[in-house]
Order: structure tokens, then sequence, then C-alpha cells
């Protein structure tokens, strides 16, 4: 589905998911396990990733949670995990997503490393 | 057979269109006059087309006797009630009137997710006068259709309307969920059989964290509805849960909220109202 070696930018270390070509509305968490088993193939073992919110207009609390909330609990129990950043977000999309982190217990510090805001 | 629905039976209440199989019950051939209805909200559609797909599977002949209101009479025919419950390719329809949604069956959860997406830009482009309520509408249409989508495993799937209308001189975005699984109390149930009282239960089932899957992180849907709603510039909002026997709503008028819940008569599955109103004119 994703032709994931376009994802990458050619002048960044970290690979680069644009999750706005799949979508401006994402609703489900089965559509977040799949993208986030695109993401994990994507980092093929690297440490970070960037994942590009850009263009995206909605995203429902389900979704967050099981794409970032997930990846960012992975984060917090073991710093050799997978590190999502977060780029592009809308307000709507940080607010939901700020809200799967604190829900999750994640710390001031954690959800800005991860969401920059 | 005829049976002549009153005045309000297609307000998001009453319900009518659930007890509609007593009334008829045992017609072969049957007339429903559905002249002096005003009014049509987009619950009463899902429960009305849900109502019609079972009269057809079971053989029964039912003529439909149209709305007299003008208003009522085109949201009716725009809804479609009396063909089959269409899927995601007829959902959004495309002319300036009031219904946004027909009926329209979801199977899958990526329907939900195609759902989100297709409506998003209408949204946008045709519904300026509710702009401010999106992200609310949005996040109601991803969280309870994909709970309906999930929980409410029956062959008649998760089915969804949404229509705009007008209320004093105020813009309103209606939207109407069903299924016919078992609905939200017997599935809180699972976690806290301690919820007895069905209308407890659905109130339970709203609060955040509340699920009836031992999945962590999970029941926080309907409480990110609210937020969403919270978040906006709404003037009021007000949703209607049935399912068992079962009622509430939640009225959210100047950001507090009140809810209140009361018992009421058997119901399969859950059936859902969202309605929001703005500030916004209507533009038409």
């Amino acid at each position: 589905m994703t032709t994931l070696e376009n994802d990458i930018p050619q002048s960044s270390a970290s690979p680069r998911y644009v999750l706005g070509r799949h979508g401006q509305a994402f609703s489900t968490r089965a559509k977040a396990e799949q993208i986030r088993a695109e993401i994990e193939q994507l980092a093929a073992g690297g440490r970070d990733v960037l994942i590009d919110f850009e263009g995206v207009r909605s995203v429902s609390y389900s979704f967050a949670d099981e794409l970032i909330g997930v990846f960012a609990s992975r984060y917090e129990a073991d710093h050799q995990a997978l590190r999502p950043v977060v780029i592009g977000l809308s307000a709507q999309a940080q607010r939901v997503l700020l809200g799967s982190l604190e829900q999750r217990g994640l710390s001031d510090e954690a959800s800005r490393e991860l969401v920059p805001h | 057979m005829e049976v002549r629905l009153s005045r309000a039976a297609g307000s998001r209440d009453h319900g009518y269109a659930g007890e509609l199989d007593a009334d008829l019950q045992g017609a072969n051939e049957a007339i429903l006059d559905a002249g002096d209805l005003v009014g049509l909200h987009p619950l009463f559609a899902v429960r009305f087309a849900l109502w019609m797909e079972r009269q057809r599977q079971a053989g029964c002949g039912i003529e439909v006797k149209e709305p007299q209101d003008e208003a009522t009479r085109l949201c009716f025919r725009a809804f479609r009630l009396e063909k089959d419950i269409g899927g995601l390719d007829e959902a959004l329809v495309e002319d300036d009137g009031d219904v946004i949604i027909r009926p329209t069956r979801l199977s899958e959860l990526t329907e939900v997710d195609e759902l989100a997406d297709k409506l998003l830009q209408p949204l946008i482009d045709q519904f300026d006068d509710v702009a401010v309520v999106r992200d609310a509408v949005l996040m109601a249409v991803s969280e309870l259709c994909q709970n309906a989508v999930e929980h409410g495993t029956s062959d008649a799937g998760c089915v969804v309307a949404a229509s705009r209308g007008e209320v004093d001189g105020m813009s309103q975005i209606m939207l109407g969920i069903g299924d016919c699984g078992i609905g939200i109390p017997e599935h809180i149930r699972g976690s806290h059989p301690e919820l007895v009282v069905d209308e407890h239960a659905i109130g339970q089932a709203l609060e955040a964290g509340v699920s009836g899957t031992p999945k962590p992180h999970r029941g926080y849907g309907f409480s990110w509805v609210l937020k969403e709603t919270l978040a906006s510039a709404a003037s009021s909002a007000e949703m209607f849960v049935r399912a068992g026997q079962g009622a509430f709503r939640r009225e959210i008028v100047d950001a507090r909220v009140k809810d209140h819940g009361w018992n009421t008569s058997s119901s399969r599955g859950t059936w859902i109202a969202y309605d929001w109103t703005t500030i916004g004119r209507p533009d038409r």
C-alpha cells in the first residue's frame, strides 16, 4: 500500500512517514495498527522515525492512541525502542495526541520530546 | 392494515420506528401513513430504514404514504427510506438539501475510516454554518461508529445517518447511529457485572476509561466526543442513547454537562443520537 522508500527524505537521517498520503481523516484502532506496522517496517530496526501529520485534518482518539500512544508507551518503557517524533500537527490532532499521552501517564517532558508543542 | 405515524414520530427520542413491529404484527401487506410526520431525525431514519429492510426480508409489502410537510418530505426522499440501506458509495448526499449522510451500512472498520475521510471535505465545503462543530462531528462518527461495528456484531452492522437542521434560527447538525447487537449495558457488564441497571450501565459507559473489554487504555471514545464538543463553539449539544431497557440523555449547555437516565421499554441494539447547535445562521 505504501511506497516506503519514497517516504525517506534524502536529507534526513531519520525515515519519515507521511500520514497525509493516506487521507485527511483517521478513525479506527484497526487503521492505526496497520499504519504502525508500516512505520515499524519503514524504521527497519532504526531508533527514530518522523511521523508527519501535515495535511491531516482530523484524528480520532482511538486512532491517535493506537498509533502514537502505543509507540510512546513502548519508548517510555524502553528507550532503545522506536522513538516516534510527530510533526505537522493541526491543533485538533495535537489536542488529541497529547490527551492520549496524558492518559497513558507520560511525563510532560516525554510528551514534549515526542510531540513538540 | 394501515398504521398512521403521529406528528412527532420522527423525533430523536421517540424511537417509534423501533416499535412498528408490534403495531404491524402478522400483517403481510400494510400501509404506513407518514402524512402527519413533521421533522425527521437521522436516528429515526436509521431505525425506519432497518425496519423497512426487515419487512422486505420477511416478505411483507409496505406501502408508505409520504409526509405532507414539504421539508420533511424532502428529507424523507433524500434519506431514501423506501429503498435498501446503501453502502459507502451512496452514503453522501451531493445536493444542497439538509441530508448529509443517508442511512448507510458500515460492516467493516475500514469503512469507518473511509466514511470519516469522505465526510470531511463536504463538511468543509458545504456546511460553513456548522464549521465550529466539525471536529466534534468527526470524532463522534469515528468513535461511535467504531464501537457499533466492533461491538454491535449482527448482520445489520452499524447504520449511520446525518442531517442539518435549524432550531430557533440557529444551525444544527444531527447524527444517528444504530446497531442491532447486544447493546451497551450487556457489553459493559462484561467488565462491570455490578452495573445491573441498564441506564446506570449506559451512564457509566460514557465516563472516561470505562469499557466492556479488558484491554488497557480503552473506553475513552464517548468522553472524547464530549471533550471535542466542549472544545468547539457549539452553543449547545445533546446526546441521546437507548439500549436494553435504559435510555440516557446528556445535555451540554454553556460548557455545563447535565446527565439524566431512565428506564424504558426493552430494545435490541444500541441507538445513539447526537445533535449540535451552533450560533451560525443557516445560509439558505
